[in-house]
């Protein structure tokens, strides 16, 4: 099993590379620098720790210590490139962004809450739940993004789709991960670091394969309305279909009468 | 523990329906989304087709078949008021849908939106999605009472005379959008697909 970690953590860190690399080549870096941060942050997470483990060892104090401490700043990275990818698919859209942000935000702080809230309180776990509850309100916050985008019927280019996939896929994967590491500690230890890193791995070339093309330039103009336009039509559109609804209701309440 | 155990592993699966449902495509009749496909869809209101519907369904043909004609004619004709029902539903869900689309597309391309709206809208479209899907199976399992649709459809020609002026309202201000729509896709942003 150990054998097989360090085989992954070094095909991750050279797959980490050719990322980085085909996210500059491509550019990206223009549009999307807080996930070039973020990709930068595991490969500097994979360097600081080879040279921890080398130095004390696998299992000392220092290395547990210095190894959460990574994982927090990548998961940091990580959450501001979602941010970033919220505002890329959303800011073009001002009233829909800001509507969204608020809603977006608020369901993340709510989401970080209730998972350390509910999480088991000992010290020994206090950084795995740190990173259960960041990690889960990354995907709750991707998976509301996505319903926003189909909801409001944003385009979205495959690159971002790949992203939301990517980053998706991965957190959900931590927070099932480190909810098993929670409820079988030690025992699940070793298998835990090798599932994260097969998980990782994934999420790697599935970005790889968002960014193998290098993205359009995107239109700069928005389309907007006057300022008044919304609030003076809306009001009547949802009169409108709360009437459709309410002729449904008769329908249904006129099937519910049959004896 | 097994309670926090069981409630995240539960969470997860739900965010991961959730996910797969939003990154599926929107089912969507051919015409591209515009303001003015919107509006000439929200003009074609098949509700306007009321009072032919509440004729094929009346009590007085009922009890004239009844009175009149064969079993298998009969049974023809219930057969046809079933398709008919399940017509009248899919005409309200079309007039539901465009009206939505309409809402969506301005909700878009507004600078500022109230999100009391937004939340109603979502509301109304939840509940309308729920009742549908219950009445269609009602009809599937042929337990809809033909001679009270007949009077629901009285309702509904009701309703849409109501709404008439509202919705002939609602057209000339989105036709100023959509004036403003068109001229900005001549620039080249393109909202159409």
């Amino acid at each position: 099993m150990a054998r097989l970690g360090q085989l992954l953590w070094a095909s991750n860190t050279a797959v980490t590379l050719a990322l980085l690399v085909l996210l500059v080549r491509h550019k990206i870096f223009r549009r999307s620098p807080a996930f070039v941060l973020y990709t930068v942050t595991n490969l500097l997470q994979a360097l600081v720790l080879y040279f921890i483990y080398r130095r004390w060892g696998y299992a000392s104090t220092i290395s547990w210590q210095v190894g959460w401490a990574m994982d927090l700043l990548t998961t940091m990275a990580k959450a501001i490139a979602v941010a970033e990818l919220c505002r890329q698919l959303l800011g073009a859209y001002r009233g829909v962004w800001a509507f969204a942000w608020r809603t977006l935000v608020g369901s993340a702080v709510l989401v970080t809450l209730v998972s350390l809230i509910t999480a088991n309180h000992r010290w020994e776990l206090l950084l795995p739940n740190v990173q259960r509850a960041l990690e889960l309100a990354m995907a709750s916050v991707v998976v509301l993004l996505l319903v926003f985008v189909r909801y409001y019927e944003v385009e979205t280019p495959a690159a971002d789709r790949g992203l939301t996939t990517g980053i998706c896929f991965y957190s959900c994967f931590v927070v099932l991960n480190d909810t098993l590491l929670e409820r079988y500690l030690y025992s699940y230890a070793e298998l835990w670091s090798v599932l994260g890193l097969l998980a990782f791995l994934a999420s790697l070339l599935t970005w790889i394969w968002a960014f193998r093309k290098p993205m359009a330039a995107e239109a700069s103009e928005n389309i907007v309305v006057p300022a008044g336009f919304y609030g003076a039509v809306m009001p009547e559109l949802n009169l409108r279909l709360q009437l459709l609804n309410e002729q449904l209701a008769r329908f249904w309440r006129v099937g519910d009468t049959r004896p | 523990m097994n309670l926090t155990f069981y409630l995240f592993f539960g969470f997860i699966a739900l965010l991961l329906v959730v996910f797969v449902w939003s990154v599926g495509k929107p089912r969507r009749s051919g015409l591209p989304l515009t303001i003015e496909n919107l509006l000439k869809g929200c003009e074609e209101r098949h509700t306007a087709y009321m009072p032919q519907i509440r004729q094929a369904l009346s009590e007085v043909d009922g009890r004239y078949l009844k009175e009149h004609c064969s079993q298998t004619t009969q049974r023809r004709v219930r057969r046809e008021r079933d398709r008919i029902s399940a017509a009248f539903l899919g005409a309200l869900k079309n007039d539901f849908d465009n009206l939505l689309s309409l809402a969506q597309l301005i909700a878009k391309l507004s600078p500022q939106i109230a999100a009391m709206h937004e939340w109603e809208r979502l509301r109304l479209t939840a509940t309308f999605r729920l009742q549908f899907g219950l009445i269609r199976f009602q009809l599937w399992a042929g337990r809809m009472p033909l001679d009270q649709i007949s009077r629901l459809s009285m309702v509904v020609s009701g309703l849409s005379m109501r709404v008439e002026g509202a919705i002939q309202e609602l057209g000339e201000r989105a036709a100023m959008a959509a004036e403003l729509g068109s001229a900005v896709n001549r620039r080249g942003a393109n909202f159409a697909e």
